[in-house]
């Protein structure tokens, strides 16, 4: 930053600069974009546009070379310029797979609600799929701008563009979303359902605690027991004390769920834990884990013990 | 007589010749196809991408599993480099397995360990009860089972993936270190393609020669010793062109029980490690490829080029000599009970491509080996022996050899530039030197004497290596006085 704002240092903003040191400057760039944000970005990207830096990337990300257009895409990203967004949308249909997880990097660092769009549209496509993973952390970091696409995509998405969306809608808190994500819960794709239950217990808004508490019963599959055992630790609501407590003595995962979920659950919680310790393992464990942090430096440990066998 | 004698040892050499010759050429193309993926690999990373792993809130959780039995000098700086692993979701299971030293009260007063109760599910059957479990004091990711020794490693490493909780397992030997960033490059390939990556590793070198501050690598120097030295050089050309090109193939079979990570839903799947097996690594990846070939599913097995772990290799010839006839009989064990896979177009590469190739290669290429010595000098006998073919044939064998193990260490040199030395990289590539025209004999010999090991049921244990222990920046050295230390047994391999 010293360097763009020092006016002694050599002009660096001149394009005639030779190869190899551009290069040098690009790569020095990304480096310093991913971690700049705000004003001081939006600095860094005026000089290199003023360089002509970012005109060749826009030109480079049509390059033969995979290693070429995938520098580009970083550096673009990195940049978060709004106009270069369609190049970089482009990319999300590239024949090399590593252009393709670049692209997604940078829409998520650069990209807006359309972006969000144009990612999830593409999770589900025959050829060419993009990462989940990526894809997952680029509409996270669109922020709350991303949520009317995840919202749609819930309803009118694939399987896997559907579970994308119910977990980032979960991760990014969206209060609105409740509804949609309680539609869901009887998706086809047990993935969907899955994660639809995890995220509203991350969003924490505890009228979707009844739907939640009838996954817990029996009939449903393990994963969506599991799911709805932790999701409804999240969401504090007293009145699923008794589901949980039940749940205690299904199979050692979803007790194992239940007994932390249950210790989230204030007193009531904790009187189920210990009603049921005398036959649950998963409780007697939950059980010692806050007590242990309690007694964190002291010697004594035996109280524990007692209270725990 | 003489004739057909003469006819049969021409013959032979024919045979030996063109099985040179294929070898040769199936390195060259392992080596060109391992050279083209490091290059591509590391050419397209960028940091972001190792950032996204570790800054993803979906990025699954790793159990890492770290079977110990009589580890006493190792088992504090190993689990402390555990420990000090950078990703966001951990949870490390020590499982000591019945040890007769202090492997359990250093680890006690190193981490103030203190007895909780936990539920652990028998998913897998175990041989070894568990006795109790235990935790730090003042909280942190570690866990520690003590349980019965059943003889076995796999006894230890199947209570450990029992006990775990989180959807990918990581084995590590209790005698190894681990590079801070090493779980962030193998669990990569699980996060990037999450419906076909089910098992990954890296590249593992010798520790002997590290010096260590608290649990961390401080500094890189060449092993030392020549035995030591050449199994670093080993290490490199095995991991590196060997392992790396194989994943190119997507035919990894040994993926080092080290340092290697596993989906834990498809471990338990087939049953957990394999208790009877000497080779349990190669094991649980045969089973692995056998379910899902059986499946019909599309998988991939990957070793990434990236140094992930350092571990200590045997400094004496008769430890050496043991490990690698255990690694033999290993591989006749799993060659032996896949044996039904074998040139089956139903399991795909692994019946038509990677079971013949380490049968044809890896078991009786020692064979071979060892059988033309002693077919030079009958043919010298016999007056059969061109002189300056022999002499050309096998220089020409040797200085591949060497010229493998050179590219090897410069390879290594020049993309991760680990040692800080030139003395360092003179030494190794005069190992190189010394691996490629002597020691290469030695271990074939060895593992042609696994393969009697295999099929004598007397034989089937898991024998015993010397610890040296680790050199650290804050404790004396373990061996102060130079004497080697007593024996301990043990159940790494």
């Amino acid at each position: 930053m010293a360097a763009i704002a020092d006016d002694n240092e050599p002009d660096l903003t001149q394009p005639t600069l030779p190869p190899r040191v551009a290069r040098c400057m690009d790569s020095l760039a990304v480096a310093l974009a991913v971690k700049l944000r705000g004003t001081d970005r939006a600095a860094l990207a005026d000089f290199l546009q003023r360089r002509g830096a970012v005109q060749r990337a826009r030109k480079r990300t049509r390059s033969l070379r995979a290693v070429e257009r995938l520098r580009a895409v970083e550096l673009l990203g990195a940049l978060g310029i709004a106009e270069c967004r369609p190049d970089l949308e482009l990319r999300l249909r590239d024949r090399n797979a590593d252009v393709r997880r670049a692209g997604v990097r940078a829409l998520g660092r650069s990209g807006g609600p359309e972006s969000a769009a144009a990612l999830l549209a593409l999770l589900d496509a025959t050829t060419r799929q993009l990462p989940v993973h990526g894809v997952t952390l680029a509409l996270t970091r669109c922020g709350p701008a991303a949520v009317p696409a995840l919202t749609s995509a819930l309803a009118d998405g694939g399987p896997r563009a559907r579970r994308a969306a119910a977990q980032v809608l979960g991760w990014l808190g969206a209060t609105t979303a409740v509804e949609p994500l309680c539609t869901v819960l009887d998706d086809a794709s047990l993935a969907v359902q899955v994660e639809a239950i995890a995220a509203l217990g991350r969003i924490g808004v505890p009228a979707a605690a009844s739907p939640i508490r009838a996954r817990l019963e029996t009939c449903h599959p393990a994963e969506v027991r599991i799911a709805a055992a932790v999701a409804l630790g999240r969401l504090d609501d007293a009145t699923s004390v008794p589901a949980l407590a039940a749940a205690l003595h299904d199979e050692h995962e979803v007790a194992r769920s239940a007994a932390a979920a249950l210790a989230q659950l204030g007193a009531t919680g904790r009187q189920a834990l210990t009603a049921a310790a005398a036959l649950a393992v998963e409780a007697r464990e939950v059980l010692a884990g806050p007590a242990m942090a309690g007694l964190a430096g002291s010697d004594d440990l035996d109280a524990v013990q007692e209270s725990t066998s | 007589m003489r004739d057909l004698l003469s006819k049969a040892l021409l013959g032979f050499n024919w045979v030996v010749m063109g099985y040179a010759v294929v070898v040769a050429a199936t390195q060259l193309l392992l080596m060109a196809a391992a050279s083209v993926h490091i290059g591509r690999t590391l050419r397209r990373d960028v940091d972001s991408r190792m950032d996204d792993v570790f800054a993803h809130p979906g990025t699954p959780g790793v159990s890492v599993l770290v079977p110990a039995f009589n580890e006493e000098r190792t088992i504090v700086e190993s689990v402390r480099s555990v420990l000090a692993l950078r990703y966001p979701e951990l949870e490390v299971i020590v499982v000591d397995d019945g040890s007769t030293d202090a492997t359990f009260a250093v680890l006690e007063e190193a981490f103030g360990l203190v007895e909780v109760p936990r539920a652990i599910p028998s998913v897998i059957p175990v041989r070894g009860a568990v006795l109790s479990v235990h935790r730090p004091r003042d909280g942190g990711p570690l866990v520690v089972i003590r349980k019965e020794n059943a003889k076995r490693c796999a006894d230890a490493l199947n209570v450990a993936l029992n006990a775990a909780r989180s959807p990918l397992v990581c084995m590590v030997d209790a005698d190894s270190v681990i590079e801070p960033a090493a779980l962030l490059h193998v669990v990569r390939p699980f996060v990037e393609h999450p419906d076909s990556v089910v098992a990954a590793g890296g590249v593992i070198r010798p520790s002997n020669g590290l010096r260590l501050r608290r649990g961390s690598v401080e500094s890189v120097s060449a092993p030392p010793g020549l035995l030591t030295l050449a199994q670093a050089v080993e290490y490199l050309r095995a991991f590196l062109f060997g392992r790396v090109g194989w994943t190119w193939l997507n035919g990894v079979l040994i993926i080092s029980g080290a340092f290697a990570v596993f989906r834990r839903d498809l471990v338990l799947k087939v049953g957990g490690m394999q208790a009877d097996s000497l080779g349990q690594d190669a094991e649980l990846v045969a089973a692995l490829h056998a379910a899902l070939r059986r499946e019909r599913a599309d998988y991939r097995m990957v070793i990434v080029p990236q140094p992930v772990c350092w571990t200590e290799v045997p400094s004496s010839w008769k430890d050496l000599g043991g490990q690698r006839r255990r690694w033999a009989q290993g591989l006749v064990q799993v060659l032996w009970r896949y044996r039904s896979a074998f040139g089956r177009p139903r399991y795909g590469r692994f019946g038509l491509l990677i079971l013949p190739y380490h049968l044809l290669f890896e078991l009786l290429g020692p064979v071979v080996e060892v059988l033309g010595l002693p077919m030079v000098a009958a043919a010298w006998a016999l007056g059969l022996l061109d002189s300056r073919f022999a002499l050309l044939t096998f220089g020409l064998s040797v200085g591949f050899g060497v010229l493998l193990s050179l590219v090897a260490v410069f390879l290594d040199e020049v993309t991760f530039h680990r040692y800080e030395r030139w003395r360092d990289l003179g030494l190794l590539m005069l190992a190189a030197l010394v691996e490629s025209t002597c020691l290469r004999w030695i271990h074939s010999w060895w593992r042609v004497r696994g393969l009697f090991d295999a099929v004598d049921p007397r034989v089937k244990e898991w024998g015993t290596m010397s610890r040296v222990g680790f050199r650290t920046g804050i404790h004396p050295e373990p061996v102060p006085d130079g004497s080697r230390p007593e024996p301990v047994p043990s159940l790494q391999g």
